[in-house]
């Protein structure tokens, strides 16, 4: 930054007093630079916005308080997964590590329902965030005015946002296969074992992520208050399966269980069940509904979700 | 900083056929707990506009609505008329106040709304006389439509309508030519000119400077709650003795003027530069006593003459930038 | 070729309100104002330019690029700064600005380099690194100067950067929508309905009125001169103006000035003179000039109707306005 160069409009010159033995000195032109460097465009911009939002998600970037209840949040859903290890740990020192981990009570399959409203907390509580905050002060103009569509505002912050319940919903998956290869006495088998559950755990975080993800910011988008939107997304996790299990405690078996599927709690564990091919535990599916319900009821989740959100900013005023 | 006094602001007489309109405020002040919004303010107006200056927070709407007689003073005297101000509706009904928030609800129409508050004056013909205040703001043309469809300027004149409803004697305006255009302004301008030239004292708050100079008799700077200075502001600007004036001259010989300028007593610098000659001045009135003299003994001729600070935007940032 | 060329632009809202009607203008690189009614007008049009609201009809160019089609690409070399606030508050200038230069498309060592120098160049020192909720308007409206600068735009548009800031915090954005003017070398709007601000900074106008275009000039053609000297004197006002009249000048009061018509060299010297010889106190010697606010106005300012009548006569003027302030006054 010291470069005594005049380029551009600046205002003042370099002028150095040089000698050949005598002392010198020199001005140099700190005025406004024009930038000639590379604009990266609309790929880039989206880029940044994505991984913005995933930060913000987690409240890095924002100061103390905002880290509070990610990091509680995110806790809460390693502990099981902590725990588990704990005790294989012990149980491989009094040499029973095999059966329990054959025994253990919370497995790659049973981990995504365990944490599931913990996950709901998550959503309620950091989605208002990324699209309230923009709207509540008005920073939606700075961005629009920008070389970055309304689409690609609205699908960059849901991007972000579902990047991070991946993660969530990941890293104790990861931290449970590792601790269960790592502390097993055949390593090699452990992990011959365990990786055919490689593939449904990923798909189902994916989903879990997408269409939790998806609705959370659905709601968020369309409400600048805070409170509003929490109480929304709580809303929406919670009043289908009440209204489902009304039905069904009325008798009506058939309809109460199709009700579920407007439920994406509901929805997640019937796609945990085929996705592992464990049955459904019995409390609230009173009928086996066919396999494409949950997954068509998924995916319109998803895909639905995003489009309101992509609507609603494709027509909100700055 | 030597102490001035600052006379008050003269007192006109009553306009025909009406209350007297004098508003008197005595040693005045107004604390909310530890915030002293006003502090020990004196001054008096009479017919004629005055411009309410100050920055953000400096106490402007607290002393307007001390005189609408909707507040009351901590400490001191404010009288309107003669009568003290709080809770008085002899007052109430020689007042207008246009205050700055919106209190228009927005789905009455303008007639309505200038006809409640017609009636709640207990007017004896409350829909003539909103019809006069209507044709006043000149808003006859959107007189019955939803108040919620006016613009910020008309929804402005429809507030000063409410305001005039009761021909009041005095007008209080709290920063009246928010968000208008131009147009509007010059026309609201024209307004209060024309009603103070019939005899109202108006009293109105700004912080855009170039607005109260066009339309204000005289001024009143309030800084941090205390009245810093009142009265025409060329004549507050004479009174700043530790700022010395700056002059700028163009004439046939500038280099000629500057050395002759030298020899009076009331010059202490001059300047040449761009084109123009500054003069700086230990004494106004003897600088402009001698300048004509001065540029005809010399064989000099005068093109332009300007005091350079003698705005009310400059009068304006001595005053609050001294402590 | 035209920096903004505008055919026909019309905008309509939901069928009641229109907001700009027809207007077509053509605008040159400068520091633009734009003035008009407040609301609809000027800002719509301002983000027309952005490429975000579409026109209901008629044609918008940017830097010669289509405002329907091209609006991502027009907004990379634009910077705008809008009206309202806009500035999240628990995040710091640093923050806010250098990711608003990545979603400009700047790479991310660029971005932060171009930040921390943007917020020198508006005065924005230790007080960036703290959040944006603590700072006073002026600072507020310094962020949201640098965020529309960051990304070095070739065209700035500034809506009312004025706002809520007191007659110091004024000068100072003025100053500064100057030197970005003219020191950075960007074309620059500037929106505003405060007519002295537009005076002071900008060289060419354009004035819309009813969403239609009113006027579009270089500031001079609005502010030439008149051809009348103004002279004011502390007093003797009357005095001087019969004394020029005996002098053979065209003269007429108004207010707390003496309006000389102009015709030749001859009045400076004969005024000169006058003063000198009356002895009075001699505040100002001015041509009188238009003002911008003229445009606005229905009746004519002051003039002197006879101005070039050869005889002595005194030319009847409009009456002296005499504002009530001081009885006995010699105005």
């Amino acid at each position: 930054m010291t470069d005594a160069t005049t380029a551009g409009v600046a205002s003042s010159g370099v002028s150095t007093t040089a000698g050949p033995t005598g002392p010198t000195g020199s001005i140099y032109d700190i005025g406004y630079r024009r930038y000639e460097g590379p604009r990266l465009g609309r790929a880039h911009a989206i880029r940044s916005l994505f991984f913005h939002s995933l930060r913000s998600t987690f409240g890095i970037g924002r100061g103390g308080r905002a880290k509070i209840a990610p990091i509680i949040l995110v806790g809460l859903a390693l502990l099981p997964a902590i725990a588990i290890v704990g005790a294989l740990t012990m149980a491989a020192q009094f040499g029973v590590g095999s059966r329990f981990a054959n025994n253990a009570p919370i497995r790659y399959d049973t981990y995504f329902s365990s944490i599931s409203t913990i996950v709901v907390l998550f959503c309620a509580a950091q989605a208002p965030e990324l699209f309230g905050r923009d709207q509540r002060y008005g920073v939606l103009a700075l961005y629009f005015a920008r070389a970055l569509r309304r689409s690609d505002y609205a699908l960059a912050r849901i991007a972000g946002f579902v990047a991070a319940l991946l993660l969530i919903e990941l890293a104790p998956q990861v931290l449970l296969f590792l601790g269960r290869v790592l502390l097993s006495p055949d390593i090699l088998g452990a992990v011959g074992d365990d990786l055919p559950s490689v593939g449904p755990v990923l798909a189902q975080a994916i989903l879990s992520a997408a269409l939790l993800g998806g609705l959370s910011m659905a709601v968020a988008a369309f409400t600048p208050r805070r409170a509003y939107a929490t109480a929304g997304i709580i809303a929406l996790f919670t009043i289908p399966n009440i209204v489902a299990g009304t039905v069904l405690g009325l008798g009506s078996s058939v309809i109460g269980t199709w009700l579920l599927l407007l439920s994406p709690t509901s929805v997640l564990d019937g796609t945990n069940s085929i996705l592992f091919g464990t049955p459904l535990g019995s409390d609230f599916f009173f009928i086996d509904l066919p396999n494409v319900a949950y997954v068509a009821a998924a995916l319109a989740g998803v895909v639905g979700s995003i489009a309101i959100t992509v609507r609603r900013f494709s027509r909100i005023a700055t | 900083m030597t102490a001035q006094s600052f006379a008050p602001l003269p007192t006109a007489g009553a306009p025909t056929g009406g209350p007297p309109a004098a508003l008197v405020l005595e040693g005045v002040s107004r604390w909310y707990g530890n915030v002293v919004a006003v502090n020990d303010i004196t001054f008096a107006l009479g017919s004629g506009v005055t411009g309410l200056l100050g920055p953000n927070g400096a106490g402007k709407t607290t002393i307007l609505h001390m005189l609408a007689g909707l507040l009351r003073p901590s400490a001191g005297k404010v009288s309107v008329g003669g009568q003290p101000a709080w809770r008085n509706p002899a007052v109430y009904r020689s007042v207008g106040l246009v205050p700055e928030r919106e209190a228009v609800q927005a789905f009455l129409t303008g007639r309505a709304f200038v006809e409640l508050a017609a009636r709640l004056q207990s007017l004896a013909d409350p829909v003539a006389a909103t019809a006069r205040a209507i044709a006043t703001v000149d808003l006859d043309a959107a007189a019955d439509r939803a108040v919620g469809t006016y613009s910020k300027g008309m929804r402005q004149r429809v507030k000063i309508a409410a305001a005039l409803v009761h021909e009041p004697s005095i007008l209080l305006l709290d920063e009246p030519f928010n968000g208008m255009d131009p147009r509007q302004r010059l026309h609201m301008i024209a307004l209060l000119r024309s009603m103070a030239d019939a005899g109202r004292a108006i009293l109105f708050s700004s912080h855009i400077l170039e607005e109260v100079e066009r339309l204000a008799d005289g001024v009143l700077v309030i800084h941090a709650g205390r009245l810093a200075a009142a009265g025409d502001f060329r004549e507050i600007r004479r009174l700043m003795t530790d700022r010395p004036h700056t002059f700028v001259v163009r004439s046939s010989d500038d280099r000629r003027l500057a050395a002759a300028f030298m020899v009076e007593p009331a010059v202490f610098g001059t300047e040449l530069r761009d084109n123009r000659l500054t003069v700086r001045v230990a004494e106004f009135g003897g600088f402009t006593r001698a300048v004509a003299r001065v540029a005809r003994d010399a064989g000099v001729s005068l093109f332009e003459v300007a005091p350079t600070d003698d705005s009310l935007e400059s009068v304006f940032a001595y005053l609050v930038s001294r402590r | 070729m035209a920096l903004i060329s505008l055919r026909n632009l019309t905008k309509r809202y939901g069928g009641a309100i229109t907001a700009l009607d027809g207007l077509t203008v053509d605008i040159d690189p400068g520091i633009v104002g734009l003035v008009g009614s407040n609301g609809a007008g000027k800002s719509t049009l301002l983000k027309i330019l952005l490429g975000l609201v579409e026109p209901t009809s008629g044609d918008a160019t940017v830097l010669d690029l289509d405002v329907r089609t091209r609006g991502t690409d027009i907004r990379q070399f634009v910077g705008y700064m809008p009206e309202h606030d806009c500035l999240p508050p628990d995040a710091s200038a640093t923050d806010i600005v250098s990711h608003l230069a990545l979603i400009s498309g700047l790479p991310r060592t660029a971005a932060r380099e171009r930040t921390a120098e943007v917020l020198r160049h508006v005065g924005l020192y230790e007080e960036r690194y703290r959040a944006i909720g603590g700072y006073s308007t002026g600072m507020k409206q310094r962020v949201k100067l640098a965020q529309a600068l960051v990304h070095d735009p070739r065209l700035l548009l500034l809506d009312e950067p004025t706002n809520g800031l007191d007659p110091a915090g004024r000068d100072e954005m003025l100053e500064l929508v100057r030197r970005t003017g003219t020191e950075f070398g960007m074309a620059v709007i500037v929106a505003s309905h405060l007519l002295g601000e537009i005076e002071a900074v900008c060289t060419y106008l354009v004035a819309i009125e009813g969403g239609r275009l009113l006027r579009s000039a270089p500031l001079g053609d609005f502010i030439e001169q008149t051809g009348t000297l103004a002279v004011e004197v502390d007093e003797g006002s009357t005095a001087l103006a019969e004394r020029l009249t005996a002098d053979g000048l065209a003269v007429v009061v108004d207010g707390r000035a003496v309006l000389v018509a102009i015709s030749d060299g001859r009045p400076y010297d004969l005024v000169r003179d006058a003063v000198a010889e009356l002895g009075l106190p001699l505040v100002r010697i001015e041509q009188r000039r238009h003002r911008l606010e003229d445009l606005f106005r229905d009746v004519p300012p002051t003039e002197i109707a006879a101005a070039r009548a050869p005889t002595g006569e005194v030319a009847p003027g409009p009456p002296v306005s005499a504002a009530p302030t001081a009885p006995g006054d010699d105005r």
